[in-house]
């Protein structure tokens, strides 16, 4: 299998570390994928010309990352990321769609906050900050997340708040959300969040 | 009952209206009109991310994104089945339906940018969303074998994509640029939870509730 990601992708990041997590790291050649090549390496495959995209055991493209990371659990059998049914599958649904929603936002504001000064929008910034915070105060009240049986979910929340550590888009996130503080301290310690995190 | 919050013109939460339309539970579902960007927003208490849809359960359990909600109420209920569990037809499903959810953020974002005042506009995003629509569009006629066989999940959301592309750009004429994917879109949207999750519709539909 052959994963095109950048370094800097949250979302691409989560299919690092699912493929760690499932024993999968050795079958995937991860290929750096750089904004300006997109258009000819991403294009063919994905019309989203975006990362992460894999190529699969068939030879077929697969993404967006949800998709990418439910097939990859879909390949071996140890650990279920994916919970196959009832409400153990919609929480961990659930958690990753706050993970990503959050990091969607952190991403949107980071590009905002990169446009020529004059360029900004004060509302946009406004408005995705606003959705970035309100969503780690949701986070702050249901952590700790559970690693004992590890989901997609809290591997996309880690993603999203390693994504702000590595962005300092919004400055310290941790202040007043100590649970999710703490929590994410004992996360970032697995090998699979080690491997995966962002070295300048 | 479970509430499902929505706007008129979602093109996210359309697809879980179809969904339950298709399945023949809409009637648990309790349509829920939600002012994003006006003084009345109390989405936050759904889903902090501040976008329709969210569904909220009977035991206060609050879900979203659209694709979550989708597959939750296709598992609420039996046939027709909208995520084939079948690994081949399944990640074809959901790879569509990236495809589909991807083809209608890009009309979304063009909007929203041609929507600022004219400092804070940036005409390479308004021509990087416009090209965007385009090469998703051609790209999905030249790959017609994703989108043919049975309805699954990831035919809805390429038609609700679609829909809001007519919808944000009425000049458009993907249709004749595209034939296969033309023809396939005027079969779809004879539907009955296609015809009955149009704007107008919904609005109607809302208006009705809201009484």
């Amino acid at each position: 299998m052959k994963l095109f990601f950048s370094p800097l992708s949250p979302f691409a990041r989560k299919v690092r570390i699912v493929a760690f997590e499932k024993n999968l790291y050795r079958e995937v050649e991860f290929f750096k994928s750089e904004r300006h090549n997109r258009p000819t390496e991403l294009g063919p495959i994905n019309p989203l010309l975006k990362v992460p995209t894999l190529i699969d055991n068939n030879g077929n493209s697969l993404f967006d990352s949800p998709v990418i990371c439910e097939y990859l659990d879909s390949l071996t059998s140890e650990p279920v990321l994916f919970p196959k049914n009832g409400m153990n599958r919609w929480t961990a649904l659930r958690q990753q769609a706050l993970g990503d929603g959050g990091m969607d936002d952190a991403v949107k504001l980071a590009y905002e906050a990169g446009r020529p000064s004059g360029n900004r929008s004060p509302y946009w910034l406004g408005r995705w900050r606003q959705a970035v915070e309100s969503t780690l105060n949701t986070l702050e009240s249901e952590a700790p997340f559970s690693t004992d049986k590890l989901t997609i979910g809290p591997i996309a929340i880690g993603c999203f708040l390693g994504f702000l550590d590595q962005s300092r888009i919004i400055g310290d996130w941790r202040g007043y959300r100590g649970n999710l503080a703490a929590w994410f301290e004992g996360f970032r310690q697995r090998p699979a969040m080690q491997e995966t995190e962002y070295k300048k | 009952m479970l509430i499902l919050r929505v706007t008129p013109r979602s093109p996210f939460a359309r697809k879980c209206m179809m969904v339950a339309l298709e399945k023949g539970i809409f009637g648990k579902l309790e349509l829920r009109d939600t002012d994003l960007y006006g003084e009345n927003q109390d989405i936050e208490k759904d889903n902090p991310l501040r976008k329709v849809p969210a569904l909220r359960l009977e035991d206060g359990t609050t879900l979203f994104d659209s694709t979550v909600i989708c597959e939750y109420l296709d598992w609420l209920d039996g046939d027709p089945i909208f995520h084939p569990q079948e690994s081949e037809m399944r990640f074809k499903a959901l790879k569509l339906q990236a495809l589909g959810d991807g083809l209608t953020e890009a009309p979304q974002s063009h909007y929203k940018e041609l929507a600022r005042p004219e400092e804070f506009r940036s005409d390479e995003m308004v021509m990087k969303h416009e090209s965007a629509i385009k090469r998703i569009i051609s790209w999905t006629e030249k790959n017609f074998d994703l989108v043919e066989g049975p309805m699954t999940i990831g035919g809805i959301a390429l038609a609700c994509g679609l829909a809001y592309v007519n919808e944000r750009q009425p000049n458009n004429d993907w249709h004749h640029k595209n034939p296969k994917l033309g023809a396939w879109y005027r079969e779809i949207s004879d539907r009955d939870s296609f015809q009955a999750t149009t704007k107008q519709a919904n609005a109607r539909q809302l208006g009705a509730s809201n009484k």
